[in-house]
């Protein structure tokens, strides 16, 4: 059983991590939501992984021309992909996140660890100043 | 319907430019086409249906009670967790781990497992988990001046006093209330086909709606432990007790990273508008529901009370404004032709930004069947409008994101005044945070919550690129003006999505944003407790549940 127990991951919750993992490796903040976005559609299509998988991707060349997700964005940005063949490319973005529902995200616990881990990242260090000065 | 009467509205919009500055959207008051009087209208009309099945609490105050809500085709259950709190414990701020009373919004009837389930994470919050079986998850602490107030004069057989109930408004405030898949709740797009939940943030308004009555139930319970005898609160009494709640910076980014969903709620609003300046002249009923409403913003506006050092001489003016409105609309200004432009060109000119925006509220007041309808624009479907169109040309976006971020152009963002401001994630609570960019070490973690800033980036590096070039072939180049490159063209096709202000400015004032998303929840009395977390009241005046289908259901909102 993975994050989230026996319910998993709601789309947005998946959504958000993987967006966060891709910045948490770099990406800029607009790709990093396009991987989001990807991950999310990807599930909601309930179409097991093809292709490369999505933490080799991360951890290894996001971001470069031939990486599936600038090649799935730049097919689908110039309307050259139908959106069925675009999603396609999409899907491959998240091999490893076993889907078993149509609705939820159920990750294994190695996956999420390791998305989770890139996601913190993200988390500016809490420090007194901060939370003295900065919280809402 | 006479829709025929409202000649080419388009010409009466408002600009965006204008529309969208955070001081304009920092101004906003609740309209007819607030989340809230979406829902009690919808209520109302078709007779929804309201018990409270269960009831365990003890002595303690301890235990757990359902609140279910039977409408046409589905029924939904509020499932409250009532808990003994120690005092010392009792904080609005978001980084609280235990509060008085915990709650979910379950799709349906639960059975005991469910609320079981329930039980071993809803009082957790933030640290437990729901499942798509529930479309909220939220929380509410007691006021600690009115709640004892309240219990102290029930056990005594007595009624509270009424100037206290006025002062405070509610007996427990919300600090957070969750939807849209957060914490392992469902998502919308599987419930958003719905048409009690279509429109935004239904089931989150629901939810507080309920609470709403547990409110009062568990303060009757104390009473009732003090004194098996205790008095039960008069009912004009319940009507005049609200929801309060407590809303920091977690809300302020939904404005920037929803542009879509911002522009159908702006669109909506601003379009009912521009309907009811349209029409050539008032009827005689609509000048008189327009003086009733006056009058009873006049007393909302009365009992609105902050010590805020920028909102108290607000308040103060806003007094006036309504004052000096009373006398132009009694010298006949809506007599003759145009009435309403006339009049919302008179506010603009003679009244502050608080004004304006009231007068503007008030002016829809008198037609529903101009406005209501436009509750059914107010959804997006985000996914559908968030792809970027990688065929334009470089030209073209420059172009656009020129004329869209005029203001951004002529920001000198070199100035470190202009970007002062730094929004980031801390790794403690998960929650957004603002910071002072040159102050702390946080612009590593800078979240993406800066559009004019990123778009003066965007259009300097398309003013390097052959204006022929694709957009796409320009991302691939340049990635990192992805964000900033789909932005513009959503504002090209939706002329409020953006907001015309400097997020990051020193001088930013972040209740603005959450003062213009909580006007669309309908929430009245903002009370900023700092610039950058706000106190408000919802469902002040409304009818309870036991008091549904009410003919007053949508007549409540400005007598909170």
């Amino acid at each position: 059983m993975g994050v989230g127990g026996v319910s998993g991951l709601s789309l947005g919750e998946f959504e958000a991590l993987v967006a966060k993992a891709a910045r948490g490796v770099g990406l800029p903040w607009g790709l990093a939501a396009e991987a989001g976005k990807a991950a999310r559609r990807a599930i909601a299509a309930e179409t097991p992984g093809a292709g490369e998988g999505f933490l080799d991707w991360l951890e290894t060349a996001p971001g470069r021309a031939e990486c599936p997700l600038m090649k799935g964005l730049r097919d689908r940005d110039l309307g050259e992909a139908d959106a069925e063949s675009a999603d396609l490319v999409y899907r491959a973005v998240v091999d490893q996140a076993q889907t078993l529902g149509l609705r939820r995200a159920h990750l294994s616990e190695t996956v999420t660890e390791r998305l989770n881990a890139l996601a913190h990242r993200t988390y500016a260090p809490a420090t007194e100043e901060s939370r003295a000065r900065g919280a809402g | 319907m006479s829709i025929e009467t409202a000649p080419e509205p388009e010409a009466f919009l408002r600009n965006p430019a204008e529309v969208m500055r955070l001081s304009s959207m920092g101004a906003f008051h609740q309209t007819r086409l607030s989340f809230m009087r979406i829902l009690m209208r919808r209520l109302a009309c078709e007779n929804w249906r309201f018990d409270r099945p269960l009831w365990e609490v003890d002595a303690n105050g301890e235990g757990r009670a359902l609140y279910r809500a039977r409408g046409p085709e589905r029924t939904y259950t509020l499932v409250a967790f009532a808990h003994d709190l120690p005092d010392d414990q009792r904080s609005d701020r978001v980084i609280a781990e235990a509060w008085d009373a915990t709650f979910a919004l379950f799709d349906g009837e639960p059975t005991a497992a469910d609320v079981d389930r329930l039980a071993g994470n809803v009082p957790y919050q933030e640290a437990g988990r729901v499942s798509e079986r529930e479309l909220t998850l939220s929380r509410a602490n007691r006021s600690m001046r009115l709640f004892p107030h309240v219990v102290d004069r029930l056990a005594a057989g007595e009624q509270p006093d009424t100037e206290e109930v006025e002062a405070v408004g509610y007996l427990m405030r919300t600090t957070a209330v969750y939807g849209s898949g957060k914490f392992g709740a469902v998502d919308r797009e599987f419930v958003a086909d719905r048409p009690e939940l279509s429109a935004p943030f239904q089931a989150e308004m629901l939810s507080v709606y309920l609470i709403r009555a547990f409110t009062i139930d568990i303060a009757e319970h104390m009473a009732r432990v003090k004194n098996p005898d205790a008095a039960r609160l008069d009912p004009a009494l319940k009507r005049r007790l609200g929801v309060g709640n407590s809303t920091g910076l977690g809300m302020a980014p939904f404005l920037i990273k929803h542009p879509v969903l911002i522009d159908h709620w702006m669109r909506a609003r601003e379009e009912g508008l521009a309907r009811v300046r349209a029409l050539p002249e008032a009827k005689q009923r609509e000048k008189e529901a327009f003086g009733e409403t006056l009058e009873q913003a006049k007393g909302q506006v009365a009992r609105w009370g902050t010590r805020h050092p920028l909102y108290a001489p607000r308040i103060v003016a806003l007094r006036d404004d309504l004052a000096k409105l009373e006398t132009h609309v009694a010298a006949g200004a809506l007599h003759g032709a145009d009435p309403w432009d006339r009049l919302y060109r008179w506010a603009a000119d003679a009244l502050s930004d608080d004004g304006r925006e009231m007068t503007a509220s008030m002016m829809m007041e008198p037609y529903g069947h101009l406005i209501d309808g436009l509750a059914d624009c107010m959804a997006a479907d985000e996914d559908r409008h968030g792809r970027l169109d990688g065929r334009m040309r470089c030209g073209d976006l420059k172009a656009l994101a020129e004329r869209i971020y005029g203001f951004a152009l002529e920001t000198d963002f070199e100035e470190r005044a202009e970007r002062a401001r730094c929004w980031y994630v801390s790794e403690e609570k998960l929650e957004p945070r603002l910071g002072e960019r040159f102050e702390e070490p946080i612009e590593d973690y800078e979240q993406p919550l800066a559009p004019a800033r990123d778009a003066r980036a965007l259009v300097h590096a398309l003013a390097e690129r052959d204006a022929d070039e694709t957009v796409a072939a320009f991302l691939m180049a340049a990635p990192e003006h992805r964000g900033a490159a789909l932005r513009a063209q959503i504002a090209a096709k939706f002329p409020f999505a953006e907001i015309r202000d400097n997020t990051i400015s020193a001088e930013m004032l972040p209740i603005d944003l959450l003062r213009c998303k909580l006007s669309f929840f309908g929430a009245t009395k903002f009370d900023p407790r700092s610039d950058r977390w706000v106190r408000i009241t919802m469902f002040q005046g409304a009818p309870l549940p036991d008091e549904m289908p009410a003919a007053d259901a949508d007549g409540w909102a400005w007598a909170g």
